[in-house]
Formats: C-alpha cells, structure tokens, sequence
C-alpha cells in the first residue's frame, strides 16, 4: 500500500527538476548528518568577520540539500579536536608568529587524512603581512606542494553554482591558489577577503562595502563561498564524466558562466 | 628349447695374498733377483748366464705359487639371453608421412612382413616386444599398435629395460622409432652432437640397433597454436594470439575461427605462406568473471599429414579488473565525502556517484531559474531499470529513494530487489534519510535486507564499535590477520555518534558489528538469492579516517573496513566461502592435476568435517576422479589427479547440506598436448644413428629391414649352479720346480768357489 507520503513524494515533485529533492519530515529534525566548519586559532589574531562563518553555512541550508551546524566552533592547530572537524577555516589580517612544531605536524597528519583548509586573507591588500606568514607556514606544513593558482576548470568553480572567477570583498588576485596532493586540493586560499563580503554587521546588514563590483560582486562572492563549503563536502563530484559533458553544453548555451 | 646341463673348467688365479701385500711380496723378489744377478758379476760368462738362469726359474716359480694358479670347475645351465624391441608408440607415429600412411601403420606392416625372420630370432633369444611411450609396456604384436603416448623419452625406456626385464641384460635392442624425443638424449644431441648422446648412454650394457621411421624434412602440415595471458578482466580487451604455420602444403586464403566455450566468435582470412609461423590476433572481452574457454580452428587441407594440430585451445581466468559501483545520496556529508574519496582514489573501482545537492523545499534567493547551477538531472529511470546490470555494487548512502523519484518508487526498488537476487550487491549506510527514517522497512527492499528495519528515529548515542563474536572472523570486519591484533584495532578506533535502530537478524544474515558492548547492532551482512546486502547504520565512520594518531596505521580502518565490505559484496573469489582452486589453467596431457577444496562458514572460520562431492574431469563426459570426502580440521580436501584427456576439464563440487549457489563451486582448465609430440613431428634419424654408434648397435634401413640385421651378444649364457676351485701349486712337481733349479744353482756356485 502507497503511504501518503509516498504519494506526494510520486506525484507532487513531478514538476520539479529532477535533480531536487524533498526528505522525509522526520529526519529533517535530528541532528544526524549535520556537516560544520570550525575556525583555526591563530595566536594573536582575532578572528576579523566574526559570524561570517555561520552566516555562510546558513546561506548553505538555505541553498542547497545540505544540513549544517550554524555555529563555527574554534579549534587549535596543536590539538586532537581538529580531527574532528573535517573542514576548517582559517583567516586573519595581520601577520603572526610561526605555528608551533607540534601544531605544524598536526595540520600535515590533518590534510593527509582526507581534512581540507581553507584560508582567507581580510587585508585585502597584496602581499600582506598575513598573506606572508601563510605561506611561510604553508612551506612547513606542506613541503614540496606549493601553493599555485588554480585552473577555472577546477571542481570549486561548478560545485554548486557555476562560475566563471572569484570574487570578495575586494579584487586582490583574479584566482584562488591551491595546493595539490595528487588529485585532491586539501588546501584553497583566496586572497580577496571572501568571508569579508559576506560578513553582516550587528544590524543584520552587510558590514562591509564590496568593491569596486558592489552588490553583483557580493552576490559572486557569496556563490563562490557556498561553493567552498559544497566543495569541501564533495571533492572532485563535478569532475566525474557524468556531469562535465552537461555542465560544458550549459555553459556554452549561456555563453559562459552565471553572474 | 630345452636348457642343458653343461661343465666347464677354465684356468684362473687365486692370490695368496690381497693388494698392496701382493705387490710388495713381488717386489721383495724382483730385488732379491737383482741382488743374486749383482753377485754373478766378474764370473764366467757362460756360467753367469746358467747360474742367473737358474735363480730367475726359482724366484719366477715362488712369484707364480703366490700368484695362485687354479683351475675353476663349474656346473651350469645354458639359457637364451632375452632380445628387446622396443617399438615408439608415441603419438607422434599417428603422422602420415611414409609413403602417405602413418608411421605405427609402418611398423605393423613391416611387423607383418617379417614375422618369419622374428621367429627364427625366438628360437636364438627369449624375443620380447616393448612400447615405449608413456614409459615401458610389454606388448605383443598381435595386439594393436597403439599410439597415444604423450611423450617420447627414449633413454628413459632404454635404461628402464633391465628392470623391464627382471634384471636381465638383453643380448641386443632394437628400437623402433620416428626419433622424435624432446627429453634427454633429444636435448643432449642438439647441445653436444654425438657426444652428448654416447655421454648418457654409457651406462648402456647392450647393443642398441635402430630402424628410424618418418621424414626428416617434416610431413606435410598446417598446425595452429594458442597463445592467451594467464588471466584476463572482465569487460576489458583480452588478446587471443593463434600462431599458424604451413608446411609443405601449397599456399591458399584460410578461415581461422576462434571459439569461446564452444560459440564461433570471431573468423579472420589469412592468406598462408610457407615459412614462419603467421600470427591472427583476436580481441575479445570477456563479459562475466570466471573460466573462459578459447579454441582457435584452422581447416583441414588436402595431404595434411596432421589433423590434431589444426586446432588449439586454452582457459583464461577472468577476474573483475575494477568493481562498478553506484553511490547515491540525499545529501552531502562528511561521510560521503570520505568514503567517496576512498572509492574515486581505488584503482580497482570505477565510481558513479549521484548527489542530490538541493531539495525542493530550499530556494535562496542566489537561485534565479536554476541555470546558473551546476546541477544534472539525477538519471534514476535509466539507473534503476537498463543500467542497473552494469553495475557490481549499489549503495545508498543516507538516501531516500522518495525524494526524488516521479513514479511510484516501487517500481525501481523491486529492480534493485531483482538485481540483488540475481547476483548484484547492495549496501545502505545510515543518516537521517536512511532505514526507518526513509521508511524501508516497508518499501519491497526490505525483502533483501539483512535485518527488519523499524520505523523510528535514530539515537543520538556515542558508542564504540564492537565485533560481535562472527564478527571477530569475518572478512569484512578483519582489520588484521591476526585475530587478538583485530580486537585491539576495533578497541581503539574512534567513537561514532547517531544509530539507524535496525531490527532483528533476517534469515542468513550475520550480526558484524554492535554499537558499544550491549548496545544495539550497527552491521549486518547477508546472501540473498545469488547476491549480497549489507546494513550499516551510522554515517560517522569518516572519524575512523581522521584518527589523528601519528602512527603510520592510523586512519587506515576506514579504507580497510569499506574496502573488505565491498569485496565481501561484490563476491571477490577470494572471499567465496567455498572455493575450488586448481593449481593451473592449462595443462599438458599427462600433467598431474592438484584440486583444492576450502570449505568455510558463514562466519568465515573454516568447516571441518564438512562432507564434499564432487568430479574432476572432461567437462562433458567420464570423470577422472570422483570426491567424496570430509574436509579436514583446516575446511580443506586436497586430490590429485592426472590430465587424461584433451579438452576443457572441470572441477565441480558441491558441500553437503549447504544449498546453492552458496554450497557450490567449479574451477575450469584446458588438457592440451604441448609438449612437442605432434608440435614438432619431424623424424630424427640422426638421433637415431647417435644412440646406435655410441652402443655399438647397428642402424637398419630401408622399408622393411630384416631384425636379424640387429647387433646383438652370442645367444648364450651359462647360468652357474656349481662352482669349484682345484688350487695347482700344491702339487709336487710345483715343490720339484722350485727345489731342483735352487739345488742345482747351489751346488754350481759352490764348485765355482762362490758363496
């Protein structure tokens, strides 16, 4: 016998695209398959957009399938409570001391277990004092894998929305970097003060002017953000056979990348 | 002829003394000679030369009494010593090269022909006819001359006629044969000439006379060889090499067929030349894992002198090269990154992963109309009808076959339902969308599951994982070998959080896995129909990746326990609970066969005293060997048997009590005749020659050469039955030949005035 919801499940979504989905009622509710992002500790950097961070993943729920913690815990490079957050942030707009031994080799044992970094630069400046320290830090972290600019046909740019470039607060560098272990890319980092253009001010408004593309380049950089996030969750998805051949077809008929 | 009595007497010598004694007695003589004839000097010469003459009769006469001179009566019976023929009746002799007839045809004609020269030769010897071939027979020529030897070892048969012969030596051999030997004495005349054959036949105490049979040059053929990789993929290009080689026979176009398991698969044209061998390449692609059996066929032509070579065959094992999977879910998590990440990185896996990465209920405002995302359609029409076969594995990974579908879900469901009970693998993962939250324990999947799936939210518990006691064996759950050291991995791993309630066990499931020492089950395995499902109800095992241990095992379970899982699933051979295994694909006629049998349990630990039946043979007709046996402490039965026939043969068993397909299994492989005898059939009379010059026997020639023309000994023997030993110098006129000469010397050199 068809269960009520079942029936609705059947019929109702038929106008939907395919590709949408509804859950059952029940487990919307609990707090399984909850995914979060944390927050690096950086010693002697405060954390510049604070909030941007669960303002992200809200704007996350809101888009897409996907459930997430709303609240970005903080978590130290040296301990044992980064692994259990798969995915962390880390951002700062001032230079800071080298990372402790015991915290460098933490975040190595960290990105090689399958963690992934992403890190935002706040000066919107280049070659920043903080854009220094990472990559110095990087270089211990990770030697031999150095942080290169990334390809548009990388899997953040189509893994929820497709984009045609980065954006932020400001327009620093024309690309992210990355660092590349194989085919994986545990590392992202912008240079354009992603979370500053998502950050709201106690108000509940956007705190920070965006420029020089002011709201329409918000609005990328929000996309570009929850791509971030859904990247993290999916890897190289959008890379497999089975999308590349729709997703090239869709960009060629809308002339290039949604804006 | 009767055997008579006979005495004979022959002179011989019985030494007084053993050796070296012998010879220093002779010595002390020959000085005691020399000092006497030293003495004689300054005296006359005449009487020097009597007087020396005299000592040497004495001395000569003392080193003869030591010598010990005897005469040796013996009383006997003559017999006849034996005379062998050793007759090839290898398969090579099937060749039709004399004068258009096979060469055993030869033999039995010449055979026929000089039946009278035979008998004369019985009334001189005990005549005894041999085949030599799969070793030594004794044969009569009025029997059929068989020639179905698989090999031909001629030193082997000449040096095993003695015992052939009860410890007889013949008076003579006469070897039969084409030459055509590929063992020692073959081998031996290709590396070392001549001398390498007398080199091993030295041992040899009689006279080998040969008569050789076939052509040198080869006979008129077209043969074909096989060449195939020892295994091959499924669904993956195999190489079929068959070699085609034309000798003697004119020139023309040919079909080359090649056949898999009995089907025409594939014809090439080929344009024959004479020369070297002509290689056709075929490229199949096996479709199911398991034996395949390759034949390739060349037509017979008219004056082929060898039809069993216009055709070849083999067995390729197939194995799965990379498991197909299908990972579906409702939404991204960390779990199914990780384990997503551990499938798209396995070499041996090929990935179709499907995310549902919105919902229709979520529609931010950054969504205009949909075509600025990066979103497909989810193509589960065509996934869970047409596609679904393509596939080894289908997981659904926290996903709610409702959320999505336009039709009645059922429909898809009872295909995947179909797919599992036709051999396919199914696996469910927990989340908050999976078993009772995504109502499957109502859904017609829950037929194939391992366990009744409750309705009902899952518990926000943390707990450890905890082997269940099948568990502690079985192959997915086996971080390690070592059954204390796998306790001690699963005691340490990190602790999970939320448990999908899962039901009672379902019939021929196993509990793996429970959440914390008495909490409820977390995985459950089980065979259904032909295939296998699994239950994981927990979507945090991404934790057991991110130990965060700096040991270099760390993190390492999660790879370990999703990779046993998939194979244990997708039914990898080595985790069939019973397993035949042969100890090759293909084997030479004549090859010993080793057959194992593991007989192992639900729980993986083996089955002893498990009853197994079962046949090894042709795969249709007479089985070789018949099993019946209970396995061992080990769930093990080890049988050796012998490749008797050409052809594919198979193993098949099948465990008592254990019903089907789970109780059942058979390994295949091919019987050819490889070795040479029909591979190389040119006769080798230069062989043939050697073996007759080194042994000192005579080489017979023409087209039906007269035995007696064979080297051999005097018929004759005497076989003593008495023996007797009259010792001469004990006589007196020995004592009279050795006193008189001294006597007279004395006395000489005494009127001589000498001392």
């Amino acid at each position: 016998m068809t269960s009520r919801r079942k029936f609705l499940a059947g019929m109702g979504l038929t106008a939907l695209a395919a590709s949408l989905a509804s859950f059952p009622r029940r487990g919307a509710a609990n707090e399984q398959s909850v995914a979060g992002v944390a927050r690096l500790k950086i010693p002697g950097v405060e954390d510049p957009r604070p909030g941007a961070l669960a303002d992200l993943l809200r704007d996350v729920e809101h888009n897409s399938s996907l459930k997430s913690r709303l609240s970005a815990e903080e978590v130290d490079a040296g301990g044992q409570d980064l692994f259990n957050h798969p995915f962390v942030v880390m951002s700062g707009d001032r230079s800071f001391a080298p990372l402790s031994e015991e915290a460098v080799g933490n975040l190595r044992l960290y990105l090689r277990e399958g963690g992934f970094l992403f890190i935002d630069d706040a000066t919107g400046r280049q070659n920043s004092a903080f854009d220094q320290c990472v990559r110095r830090e990087l270089k211990r972290i990770l030697p031999g894998a150095p942080l290169v600019s990334i390809g548009r046909d990388h899997a953040v740019y189509r893994s929820f929305f497709l984009l045609g470039g980065v954006a932020g607060r400001m327009s620093v560098r024309p690309y992210l970097e990355g660092v590349w272990q194989g085919d994986i890319t545990p590392v992202l980092y912008s240079s354009n003060d992603l979370l500053g253009a998502l950050w709201r001010s106690s108000g509940g408004g956007y705190g920070l002017e965006v420029v020089p593309g002011r709201e329409r380049q918000r609005a990328q950089a929000l996309r570009l953000a929850i791509n971030v996030v859904l990247f993290a969750l999916t890897g190289n998805y959008k890379r497999d056979a089975v999308h590349v051949r729709t997703l090239l077809k869709r960009m060629r008929r809308q002339g290039g990348y949604a804006r | 002829m009767k055997e008579q009595l006979l005495r004979t007497t022959t002179l011989s010598w019985e030494p007084a003394l053993e050796g070296w004694l012998m010879l220093a007695a002779w010595f002390l003589l020959a000085a005691a000679l020399a000092a006497s004839l030293y003495g004689y000097r300054g005296v006359d010469p005449r009487k020097r030369l009597l007087l020396s003459a005299l000592r040497l009769v004495a001395i000569a006469n003392l080193a003869m009494v030591l010598a010990g001179p005897a005469r040796v009566h013996t009383e006997g019976q003559q017999r006849r010593d034996p005379l062998a023929v050793l007759i090839d009746g290898s398969r090579s002799m099937r060749v039709q090269d004399v004068d258009g007839a096979a060469r055993s045809s030869a033999v039995e004609a010449w055979l026929a022909s000089r039946s009278g020269a035979f008998e004369r030769l019985s009334e001189e010897h005990r005549l005894r006819f041999f085949l030599v071939g799969d070793g030594l027979e004794p044969w009569t020529p009025s029997a059929a001359l068989p020639s179905d030897g698989t090999s031909t070892d001629l030193g082997q048969a000449l040096f095993g006629l003695q015992e052939a012969l009860a410890g007889e030596y013949p008076a003579g051999v006469l070897l039969v044969s084409d030459g055509a030997d590929r063992s020692a004495l073959g081998r031996a005349l290709r590396s070392e000439g001549e001398a390498g054959v007398k080199r091993l036949t030295e041992g040899l105490a009689f006279p080998v006379s040969t008569w050789t049979l076939g052509s040198e040059a080869g006979p008129p053929d077209l043969s074909v060889s096989l060449k195939l990789p020892p295994f091959g993929f499924v669904r993956r290009p195999l190489a079929v090499e068959a070699s085609v080689q034309l000798s003697s026979l004119q020139a023309r176009e040919i079909d080359v067929l090649l056949r898999e398991d009995g089907e025409i698969i594939s014809i090439r044209s080929l344009r024959l030349e004479q020369g070297d061998p002509q290689v056709v390449s075929f490229e199949v692609k096996p479709d199911q894992v398991g034996f395949h059996t390759y034949r390739v066929e060349v037509p017979t032509l008219s004056g082929d002198a060898i039809v069993e070579n216009n055709s070849a065959e083999a067995t390729v094992k197939v194995v799965r090269d990379r498991t197909r999977v299908l990972q579906v879910t409702s939404r991204p998590s960390w779990d199914v990154k990780f384990l997503r990440r551990l499938l798209k990185t396995d070499p041996n896996i090929d990935l179709v992963s499907f995310f549902i990465l919105r919902n229709s209920e979520r529609k931010g405002p950054l969504v205009r109309n949909g075509g600025e995302l990066s979103l497909i359609a989810f193509p589960y029409e065509e996934l869970f009808t047409e596609d679904l076969q393509g596939f080894d594995l289908v997981i659904f990974q926290n996903f709610w076959f409702g959320s999505f579908m336009r039709h009645p879900s059922d429909r898809f469901l009872l295909n995947l339902v179909d797919y599992v009970r036709a051999g396919g693998a199914f696996l469910m993962i927990g989340g908050d969308t999976a078993f009772g939250e995504g109502d499957y324990g109502n859904s017609p999947l829950a037929e194939v599951m391992p366990t009744d799936i409750p309705a009902g939210a899952a518990r926000p518990d943390r707990f450890r994982a905890v082997l269940t006691e099948t568990g502690q064996r079985h192959p997915i759950t086996r971080l390690d070998r070592d059954e204390a050291r796998n306790q001690s991995r699963w005691k340490q791993l990190p602790m999970l959080q939320n448990l999908n309630p899962l039901g009672s066990l379902r019939r021929g499931a196993v509990a793996l896995l429970s959440a914390g020492q008495s909490g409820g089950l977390l995985a459950a395995a089980r065979s259904v129909g032909k295939g296998r499902t699994m239950a994981f109800a927990n979507d945090e095992t991404w934790r057991w990746s991110m130990s965060g241990a700096s040991d270099r095992s760390a993190g390492r379970e999660h790879a370990l326990f999703w990779r046993n899982a998939i194979r244990w699933l997708v039914k990898d051979v080595e985790q069939e609970q019973v397993q035949v295994i042969l100890d090759a694909e293909n084997y030479d006629l004549g090859d010993p066969v080793q057959v194992q049998v593991r007989v192992l349990g639900e729980n993986y630990a083996p089955r002893a005293n498990m009853e197994v039946v079962g046949s090894v043979g042709p795969l249709d007709g007479e089985s070789w060997q018949e099993l019946s046996e209970r396995t061992d402490a080990d769930g093990q039965i080890t049988v050796t048997t012998t490749a008797r026939e050409e052809g594919v043969m198979v193993a098949r068993v099948d465990v008592v009590g254990v019903p089907d397909p789970f109780g059942h299994a058979e390994a295949r492989a091919s019987v050819v005749e490889r070795r040479g005898e029909l591979a190389d059939p040119r006769s080798r009379a230069d062989l043939m020659a050697a073996l007759s010059e080194a042994t000192g026997g005579a080489v017979l020639q023409g087209e039906a050469p007269d035995p007696r023309d064979m080297e051999r000994r005097p018929a004759n023997t005497l076989l003593a039955m008495e023996r007797r030993v009259e010792v001469l110098w004990s006589r007196w006129w020995w004592l009279l030949l050795a006193v008189v000469p001294l006597g007279v010397e004395w006395t000489l050199r005494r009127r001589l005035g000498l001392r």
